[in-house]
């Protein structure tokens, strides 16, 4: 059932375009036994069944409104620049002086990433801060902020104990919000392969198709990406999520090449080491499931950061399957998890 | 002629400044450890056991999460000092801490002194050096030891590593085993041993 609605306009408080969704309840059926319904049958993964025997009827509202300033004049987009001027007092730890002062680079929903210095000058280290949230309660907001670090270190120490490339933690401070972690020299991959896939001549025009040869680089990586998500599920973590933004390709030094050839200047920008970062929402976990869906928001981010490189896709899951035991089990439930899409609990 | 030296750290107020120095040979530990035991004033250091630290970055780890709780406040040994040694440890047992990093009267031989020295306002470099040598003179003269650069070369010539293994739980850890080469396998162990301390209690 599809509803409209007109909100109260006033300058003070922007509309905003929203979607609601709530749920009404059957007549007859008490809050508690109706909860305890939907957790059953999703446990079962009964989606459609679920909504007919549960006599649940989703209602969907659709707000749809005009932008601010056709609304309200006033909102000009000089007061909305300055209004929405990012004001990042940096965290305490990084207000006393350093050889250099703190770079922001990047800013997530719930945190900042800072790149800065450990202990002397020649060391750079990236900083994860975890600001407190106006908009929790005190104590919550220190209780979460808290256990997100903490986990988030524990799942980079098991890993790197178990020889997974991640970076290393120097420091932290779960109370202050604050993790100092190894800097990691390079590009993300993401960036790695746009820069290769672009330095090609263009595939629209067809005129000879790609060859197994030009592709070499591209396959090679695509393996090492695979190996380095194996690595990381074999350990029983699971990263929640991966994508080509979220690993680093640190160059190998000039002295090792790890075995493998160079091959000009082109083939150097898919040279390096991978390396998996961000595990803000890892989790530790063994179960087939999860590991499938972690390939899956991959394969997923993948082709929509890649899609000219889409079809190499096979290649990263192959050597994947190659890594664990396990691997194989993995890539067959991943065939579910394509048919039916991420969520299986329906829960969240 | 090894002295003391004044160690810069990044991310510390330009009104607390870090002292280090490293002594060989030290024949007088026990009586170092009674002047600790009965908190005298005038001995209010850092005296860390050189035999349980791995390198110059894994100690001045310990001395920052130290300064690092300072600063905050938050001290849970009774001095910037002792937080040192326990900053050192991977669990959160103090006394376990002192045991294993700090001064021990029989074992310890190598001697690692660090001292953090605080004022309202920041020093100019005539008096940090008149403060510099003041501390100096009452080492030299309390310590029976050879002092040598508190370096990294140094400090590799004092490591003890099964102990540090046993200490930092290094012991059948995948990684490790999987490493042949010596060097590359000493500097994992360092960022697996950092990596613990700031951890440490989780």
């Amino acid at each position: 059932m599809w509803c409209g609605w007109e909100l109260p306009l006033s300058p003070e408080k922007p509309p905003l375009p929203c979607v609601l969704l709530a749920r009404e309840q059957p007549t007859g059926s008490t809050a508690s036994s109706g909860t305890n319904q939907i957790s059953q049958q999703a446990r079962k993964g009964k989606k459609s069944k679920f909504q007919k025997s549960s006599g649940y009827k989703f209602i969907f509202w659709l707000f749809d409104v005009p932008s601010i300033q056709e609304l309200h004049p006033a909102y000009t987009t000089a007061t909305m620049a300055t209004a929405t001027e990012p004001q990042f007092p940096p965290p305490k730890v990084l207000t006393y002086p350093a050889s250099a002062p703190p770079i922001l680079i990047t800013q997530g929903a719930e945190g900042r990433l800072y790149k800065t210095t450990y202990q002397t000058a020649d060391r750079p280290c990236a900083l994860k801060y975890r600001p407190p949230k106006p908009y929790r309660h005190p104590i919550l907001d220190a209780r979460l902020t808290k256990a997100r670090i903490s986990s988030e270190a524990k799942v980079l120490e098991k890993c790197l104990r178990e020889g997974v490339p991640v970076p290393a933690v120097y420091g932290m401070d779960p109370a202050a919000g604050w993790m100092a972690i190894e800097w990691i020299e390079g590009v993300p991959v993401r960036v790695g392969i746009n820069k290769w896939l672009g330095e090609r001549p263009d595939e629209d025009e067809e005129q000879k198709p790609v060859t197994a040869e030009d592709d070499a680089p591209l396959v090679d990586l695509m393996r090492r990406i695979g190996s380095a998500v194996g690595a990381l599920h074999k350990t029983g973590v699971v990263h929640g999520d991966l994508t080509t933004s979220n690993m680093m390709l640190r160059p190998w030094k000039d002295t090792q090449q790890n075995g493998h050839a160079v091959e000009g200047d082109k083939a150097k920008i898919l040279e390096g080491d991978v390396i998996i970062i961000d595990f803000g929402l890892a989790t530790q976990s063994m179960s087939d499931e999860d590991r499938a869906v972690d390939l899956y928001v991959l394969e997923r981010a993948f082709a929509s950061t890649h899609p000219r490189a889409e079809r190499l896709f096979e290649e990263l899951l192959g050597a994947y399957g190659k890594t664990f035991k396990k691997g194989p089990t993995v890539l067959h439930k991943l065939e579910d998890v394509r048919m039916r899409g991420r969520k299986k609990s329906m829960l969240g | 002629m090894a002295t003391l030296e004044r160690i810069p750290l990044e991310h510390i107020p330009r009104t607390h400044r870090v002292y280090g120095a490293l002594f060989k040979n030290v024949t007088n530990a026990p009586f170092l450890q009674t002047q600790l035991v009965s908190r005298n004033a005038e001995f209010e250091y850092a005296f860390i056991d050189a035999s349980s630290v791995l390198s110059r970055f894994h100690l001045l780890a310990g001395v920052y999460t130290a300064l690092n709780t300072l600063l905050d406040g938050t001290l849970r040994t009774p001095n910037v000092h002792s937080e040192v040694v326990s900053s050192l440890n991977i669990n959160n047992n103090i006394a376990d801490g002192y045991r294993r990093w700090g001064i021990t009267p029989v074992k310890t031989k190598d001697l690692i002194v660090i001292k953090i020295l605080t004022s309202p306002e920041p020093l100019s470099e005539e008096d940090e050096e008149k403060e510099r040598q003041q501390v100096w003179a009452h080492l030299t003269e309390v310590i029976e030891g050879t002092p040598v650069p508190l370096t990294d070369e140094e400090l590799a010539t004092t490591t003890d590593w099964p102990k540090v293994r046993k200490y930092y739980k290094l012991n059948g850890v995948p990684v490790l085993d999987s490493l042949k080469d010596e060097a590359e396998k000493k500097k994992k162990m360092e960022t697996l041993a950092v990596m613990g301390m700031a951890l440490r209690g989780l």
